[in-house]
């Protein structure tokens, strides 16, 4: 590829970037951005539906949005019947829609709320993989597109296309069209791997990145985890599987707040169960889970066939079960099922459960009700919680307003590579 | 011992499991805001597993009526619609109804009994908030019916459980002496840490965020004092008429129904000097630090700095509308003010000379609470502009109804010419952060169950606001000549105007 391709596609970049921007078509929308997001996707099977996703985001989160994507699998990256059915439930419902200039046109009368237009003269094909059928004679490929904002603002969509082997050419480009003075976040759309080139080669000057580990796996959020724990000029980390924790979190903590807290130091077992999963796949939400409970009790763990067991620094065990239950249909495989504590010899039981299949159709792929529920022998209380829509827009957003680094996260992710690392200890010790 | 798994989460502050009692149970402010405050918050899961609701007011009807008088309220008042059958489902049960007369025992007896039998059954742990939506004459009645039946004890401490506290609305009295004599009241029954008054213009978003714009950029606060600043505007302007609230308004006034509290209180966040830490009485000493830094009117200053006003008729927003002394419930030949403009200056070493210029009134131009800091010019005009000079800059706050920061700068127009032109450089908060942000209601009633007193008044902040606007009040009553009158849908009388040009000054259009 010549460098003139490149600067002839950033040159088209830039002034279709520059006519949304400065044009009349949106002179009455505030031009406030908050931040650079550059999503990259490393599988034509994702991009089409994450397409939607990066829209609602960008309507959410005034910004600049990139979204890349880099054609050709790296050799050895995992792919697994699991993450293709999560993918699968990506963009349900997606709330905006795609107008092409004429369309636009046509349209201005009405004054849509969400829509999104072409900057250049032709209307282009709405998805990635029609533009990849363009021909091969076009290596790397670009449009512009305008997404009104919740709050009547403009963010900008840049599509960015083209083969892994020119993944530097790609990083340069969107390095030459962000926003200056914005933080860049890196999201990443599937699998990774931290030694892979182009994971490598997005990540020269962002702030963050943020991964799913529900889609991509624990092996892989661990291995980018320790890659950006290596250098302070490394982005930082978040990841979308441990921000939806968070009710989970809270409402567990809720069960042993006012006087219940010594119950943690008589904790009998605990137990976890999630939407069936492949077999092999350790669900990254039961692992994060485990994990946190055991970083904040102080203990350590170690895995057993029926998912952990934790030790207490009083030398207390006890077992961590994590068991599958059928997934209905729309749920995806992996998903948190249930938490159930039970201390005191069973005399105190709490309980989360989700109940899975009855989420609202129009608003979410994943059933969302929780019923939370305590039992101390004395006082039974009980509390039916609504869970946000689980659409991925959503908890991207949340994930974004979120610090760039949590400290109890990173604690997490540590205490699950202590584990890791005891258990290939004992290994080594038992073949030596 | 402290709960290990609450450390790092997104949510750290613990809401404690309590009952919330509420006085006025049948009013406008429990439907319109109250309960779709406390719905908003069990969506958000912010409410604790152990929760109830008693409502109390005249009138007997039971549970399950008041429980569909609120899901109808929470309907039609609630910022997040449609409600959610599985979690009205959930908060349904937890609300419960009492009937009787705040001025008589028997309802507290009655009280005491429900409220141990809900505290049991609902696991509040005995933790009662008590939520006086009724107006001021009923306070008294309500205190010493609590402390009849024994439903009060009095704590030192915030961090003491089960906790009992109260949260008064405004207004605090109708003058110094009436707010020291509830204060006093209150005082008799309740420790200080449990009495929260209620101001909710302190609960809105923007109002948090003048600490966090002056105390978290250092762009601002060096230029935030007299140096720099010529001075500062504040305004709080309604378009809407008195609502069907004639009664009321005509004992009250715009002086007492918004300058004395909401419009001081920004006064109060625009003037204070950096508190030293955001714990409730570190905040709150520096407010009152700026009331009574605040120089006291006499009655010839309050001829001179003082403005009222009353509407007649006029046109507001493209609808015409009567004169104040045609609604309903209002005297003929009121005198009530609807419109307050005043010149007020804060005798402190940062504000020595900067006026602060405050307004407030009904059925003006338009809707619009904000506070304009208007910095001086610059020393020497090397720029041939006409009208005199280089337009200042104005670092404005808004308010409502959108929640914004704009900063006002001169550039060059573009050309061959230096023609100079004044542009603003404008910050919304919906843009950025999404228009769906708590209402106020939500976060103190939220901060009340949590113990945190920063966003309510304290006894003597309140007695301090009385205390200037009082002199105010007196002059006007031993000059009872009906205010100048102004056209609805104007910015107020002639006077006002004059207020500000007698100082070669004008008041900002929001």
């Amino acid at each position: 590829m010549s460098g003139t391709r490149i600067a002839a596609l950033l040159g088209r970049l830039e002034g279709e970037l520059r006519t949304l921007r400065d044009g009349e078509k949106f002179s009455n929308k505030s031009r406030i951005s908050a931040g650079n997001l550059v999503f990259v996707c490393t599988a034509r099977s994702i991009a089409n539906r994450y397409i939607s996703v990066v829209d609602e985001m960008a309507q959410r989160f005034p910004s600049r949005a990139f979204f890349v994507a880099v054609e050709g699998a790296p050799t050895g990256m995992r792919s697994s019947a699991d993450s293709s059915t999560r993918l699968d439930l990506l963009g349900e419902g997606a709330a905006v829609r795609i107008l092409s200039a004429q369309q636009l046109e046509a349209q201005d009368d009405e004054g849509p709320r969400s829509m999104m237009g072409l900057a250049g003269d032709s209307a282009p094909p709405p998805s990635m993989e029609n533009a990849a059928d363009a021909g091969p004679n076009v290596d790397v490929d670009g449009r512009v597109y305008a997404i009104e904002t919740d709050a009547d603002g403009l963010s900008d969509r840049v599509d960015i296309r083209g083969p892994r082997a020119f993944a530097r050419h790609l990083a340069s480009a969107v390095d030459a069209l962000v926003l200056p003075e914005l933080p860049v976040i890196l999201v990443w759309v599937g699998a990774a791997r931290a030694d892979d080139g182009v994971f490598q080669a997005f990540n020269d000057d962002t702030k963050r990145v943020i991964t799913d580990s529900a889609y991509a796996g624990l092996d892989s959020l661990l291995s980018i985890f320790q890659w950006t724990q290596e250098a302070d000029t490394r982005p930082r980390l978040s990841d979308l599987a441990w921000v939806r924790l968070g009710p989970w979190q809270e409402l567990t903590a809720r069960f042993f707040d006012d006087d219940r807290s010594p119950l943690l130091d008589v904790l009998d077992r605990i137990e976890i169960s999630h939407a069936a999963a492949d077999v092999g796949f350790q669900p990254p939400d039961c692992a994060l889970f485990t994990a946190w409970i055991a970083n904040r009790l102080g203990a350590t763990l170690e895995r057993d066939s029926f998912g952990y067991i934790a030790t207490q620094k009083n030398g207390r065990r006890f077992p961590i079960t994590v068991t599958p239950v059928p997934r209905p249909k729309g749920v995806a495989p992996g998903t948190l099922a249930s938490v159930r504590f039970l201390a005191k010899n069973s005399e105190f039981t709490a309980q989360i459960k989700r109940d899975l299949g009855t989420g609202r159709g129009d608003q979410t792929a994943d059933a969302d009700l929780l019923h939370w529920h305590i039992a101390d022998g004395v006082t039974v209380l009980e509390q039916t919680i609504r869970l946000h829509s689980n659409k991925v827009s959503y908890w991207l957003d949340r994930t974004v307003r979120r610090p760039d680094e949590e400290p109890l996260f990173v604690a997490v992710l540590k205490t699950l590579l202590a584990m890791d690392a005891a258990q290939d200890r004992a290994q080594e010790s038992l073949r030596g | 011992m402290s709960n290990p798994l609450r450390e790092g989460l997104e949510a750290g502050r613990v809401v404690p499991p309590c009952t919330v009692v509420i006085f006025g149970a049948g009013g406008d402010l429990t439907r319109r805001k109250l309960m779709p405050a406390l719905y908003n918050l069990a969506v958000s899961r912010a409410l604790p597993g152990g929760f109830a609701v008693v409502g109390i007011s005249r009138g007997e009807k039971s549970d399950d009526a008041f429980r569909e008088e609120m899901h109808e309220a929470v309907g039609t008042f609630s910022r997040k619609k449609p409600i959610d059958p599985g979690i009205w489902t959930d908060f349904a049960p937890g609300l419960f109804f009492q009937a009787g007369a705040f001025g008589e025992a028997e309802t507290y007896a009655k009280l005491k009994e429900r409220l141990d039998t809900i505290e049991s059954s609902r696991g509040t742990k005995g933790n009662r908030l008590f939520y006086l939506a009724v107006p001021p004459s009923e306070v008294r009645g309500i205190v010493e019916g609590l402390r009849g039946a024994g439903l009060v004890e009095k704590h030192t401490s915030i961090s003491e459980l089960p906790f009992t506290r109260i949260i008064a609305e405004k207004p605090f009295g109708h003058d110094r002496a009436s707010a020291a004599a509830l204060n006093g009241l209150l005082g008799e029954v309740f420790g200080e840490r449990q009495v929260f008054r209620i101001d909710h213009y302190l609960g809105k978003e923007t109002v948090q965020n003048l600490l966090v714009f002056r105390f978290a950029n250092s762009l601002f606060e060096p230029l935030w004092n007299r140096e720099h600043v010529d001075h500062v505007q504040i305004t709080v302007a309604e378009d809407i008429g008195v609502e069907g609230r004639g009664r009321f308004y005509e004992q009250t006034g715009a002086l007492r129904d918004i300058v004395q509290n909401h419009a001081l209180q920004l006064l109060c966040l625009t003037a204070m000097e950096p508190p030293i830490s955001l714990h409730a009485d570190a905040v709150r000493d520096e407010k009152v630090k700026v009331l009574r830094s605040l120089r006291p009117l006499g009655p010839r200053t309050i001829r001179s700095s003082v403005v009222r006003g009353q509407y007649t008729g006029g046109f507001v927003r493209g609808d015409e509308v009567r004169a104040y002394r045609q609604e309903p419930d209002v005297a003929g030949e009121s005198s009530t003010e609807t419109f307050v403009a005043m010149r007020v200056f804060v005798d402190s070493w940062r504000w020595g000379g900067v006026p602060f210029y405050v307004r407030a009134g009904k059925r003006l131009n338009r809707r619009a609470t904000e506070v304009a800091i208007h910095f001086k010019r610059v020393p020497h005009a090397i720029f041939p502009v006409p009208d005199g000079g280089i337009s200042p800059n104005v670092l404005t706050m808004r308010i409502q109804p959108d929640e914004q920061i704009a900063l006002r700068f001169t550039t060059k127009e573009p050309g061959q010419n230096t023609v100079l032109r004044d542009v603003a450089m404008d910050f919304r908060y919906g843009s950025t952060f999404g228009s769906n942000t708590p209402e106020a209601y939500e976060r103190l009633l939220l901060d009340a169950m949590r113990g945190d007193a920063t966003l309510f008044t304290r006894a003597d902040e309140a007695e301090q606001q009385w205390a200037f606007v009082e002199p105010i009040l007196a002059a006007w009553q031993e000059n009872p000549t009906p205010p100048p009158m102004y056209d609805a849908g104007s910015w107020g009388p002639e006077a006002s105007h004059e207020l500000l040009a007698a100082d070669g000054r004008r008041w900002r259009k929001p």
